[in-house]
């Protein structure tokens, strides 16, 4: 059973095609990721899913329902949201402060408190600096709120856009580790990576975007041995330089 | 100068500054949500001063005038975000802006037709237009009424900010509005709630403004909400605190200048207010409590 379908795409900006009708599913519980050189058009499927891009067209089925043209926050509460490209934790309120703007949303506020807890122990150093401005904490630990502020919007599918970005090697593992163990608690995610190597190390499938359409898919596990990837990926990466 | 003296003047500054800060505070509060700069706070504040005169001039108590003030400027800001605002709000911030100018243009019209172009003088009753005496200090009781209330409210305010689901929320809001969407904070809900907050703050400082003028009329809030901005930018665009200590200092300068220039250069004493804000633009760009934007959108 698919969570997200995915149905001809498009996303415009004016005259600009960003993204030329793709075709994009995800199962429930599946982690597919969403990979390509840059300006390939990841980021701005992902927006186009969330709301956040006017010009799109197309058909975006969530659990059944079609979505495109809602607005964001229609989206989240129905449990499906986007942790965005750069973290954008709310840098003048506190830890606690960004937990609980997540939780806004909900309608079961009985269950915030049991939640929040199990979010604490998944990020346990969110839970040491719970009461530190988030624009004070370390790139990889904003990540690790970002990820947590998403997961405790009681979503149940998440959109992961360059969750990577811009941090030291071992603090991505650390990230890398959290969506894993976001998937075993069932989370169905769609993962946009510039790092294709660790993408499919945790993916179950991929798609290959460049120039807004999609040049390859398939299991992470045969993308990964195909030596077809690297090749079309580098030339695609050198086409879309040029 | 005797302390007394030096005391009143600052007194005079908390309950000016004071005002200046309650605009300021709700013209910031929309412009962080929405990236609004909002012209017509002006008439919101005009409005609330016409609730109160209304009340009055049917004879009803002055506090329930000072209600109707605030109610006033309550049901204004909210209804001027519904009609006005809600419909363009995608929409580039030059159109925001444009939109902002014919809102305020519309209501000063229907004020002056509906009402009238002169002004309309509004009975502050006797107890409200006495003063207390402190040792040799004099203090007018409109006066301690409104540094009281003011800083009342802005204690409120710091509570409803600081402590419930709602304020933290518009705080997130404030600071990057796509992603509290994102949490599923709905756009239309924080946004009338951040111009319902700006119309209490014009309605309160509207009533300390007509009690102590003794009148409204159709432009009446141009020229205090034309100091808010100024002390908006001055406080650091965007950030609420800032508006607030933007507004104080606003005042403080004023109050200032009259109290201590010589004779002869009273009369350019705006100028120099002017000049002194553009000093403290030079040497913080970003106002007072401003900050370089995040690289990353």
């Amino acid at each position: 059973m698919s969570a997200l379908v995915v149905q001809d795409l498009g996303v415009a900006y004016g005259s600009v095609q960003a993204v030329r009708g793709i075709d994009i599913s995800v199962e429930r519980g599946g982690l597919v990721a969403l990979l390509g050189p840059n300006g390939a058009g990841k980021s701005s499927t992902l927006r186009a899913l969330m709301g956040w891009a006017r010009g799109a067209s197309g058909r975006v089925a969530f659990d059944g329902e079609d979505i495109l043209g809602w607005p964001p926050e229609r989206i989240v509460r129905r449990g499906m949201t986007m942790v965005p490209e750069g973290r954008r934790v709310f840098a003048d309120l506190t830890v606690d402060e960004n937990l609980v703007v997540a939780t806004v949303g909900r309608r079961d506020r009985a269950t915030i408190a049991a939640d929040r807890d199990q979010v604490f122990a998944l990020f346990p150093v969110l839970y040491e600096r719970r009461g530190q401005k988030a624009g004070s904490l370390s790139g990889g630990e904003q990540q690790q709120l970002a990820l947590a502020r998403a997961l405790l919007s009681a979503a149940r599918l998440l959109l992961l856009d360059e969750p990577s970005l811009g941090l030291a090697p071992k603090v991505v593992d650390t990230i890398f580790e959290r969506i894993v163990d976001l998937k075993r608690r069932g989370l169905t995610l769609l993962l946009v990576e510039q790092n294709v190597d660790r993408a499919l190390d945790i993916a179950d499938h991929a798609y290959v975007l460049a120039n807004g359409a999609i040049v390859m898919s398939g299991p992470a596990a045969e993308l990964r041995r195909s030596a077809g990837l690297a090749q079309a990926y580098l030339g695609l990466e050198r086409e879309s330089a040029a | 100068m005797t302390i007394e003296l030096l005391l009143q003047q600052v007194l005079n500054a908390l309950s000016l500054g004071g005002t200046y800060a309650l605009l300021a505070l709700g013209l910031a509060i929309v412009f962080s949500m929405m990236g609004l700069i909002n012209f017509a706070h002006g008439e919101i504040m005009s409005g609330a001063g016409y609730g109160l005169w209304f009340v009055i001039l049917v004879g009803l108590p002055f506090g329930l005038g000072i209600v109707a003030a605030v109610v006033t400027g309550l049901a204004i800001a909210v209804a001027m975000e519904k009609i006005a605002f809600r419909p363009v709000r995608s929409a580039s911030p030059a159109a925001l802006l444009l939109t902002s100018f014919a809102v305020s243009g519309i209501m000063q019209v229907l004020f002056q037709n509906l009402i009238s172009p002169k002004g309309r003088p509004v009975a502050v009753p006797d107890v409200l237009t006495g003063s207390w005496t402190l040792g040799t200090l004099h203090v007018g009781t409109i006066q301690a009424l409104s540094i009281i209330v003011t800083l009342a409210l802005l204690a409120g305010l710091t509570v409803f900010f600081r402590r419930t689901r709602m304020g933290i929320a518009m705080r997130a809001a404030a600071s990057d509005f796509d992603v509290a969407r994102l949490m599923g904070i709905r756009a239309n809900a924080v946004i009338a709630a951040a111009f319902g907050v700006s119309g209490v703050l014009a309605g309160a400082a509207a009533t300390f403004w007509v009690a102590q003028r003794g009148s409204v009329d159709p432009l009446m809030g141009f020229l205090p909400v034309l100091k808010a901005f100024i002390a908006v930018i001055v406080g650091g665009l965007g950030r609420l605190e800032g508006a607030v200590a933007g507004g104080f200092l606003l005042g403080f300068i004023e109050i200032g200048l009259r109290a201590f220039l010589p004779d002869d250069l009273v009369a350019y004493r705006e100028a120099l207010t002017l000049a002194l804000v553009i000093l403290i633009l030079v040497l913080r760009p970003r106002g007072l409590m401003g900050r370089a934007r995040e690289s990353v959108r």
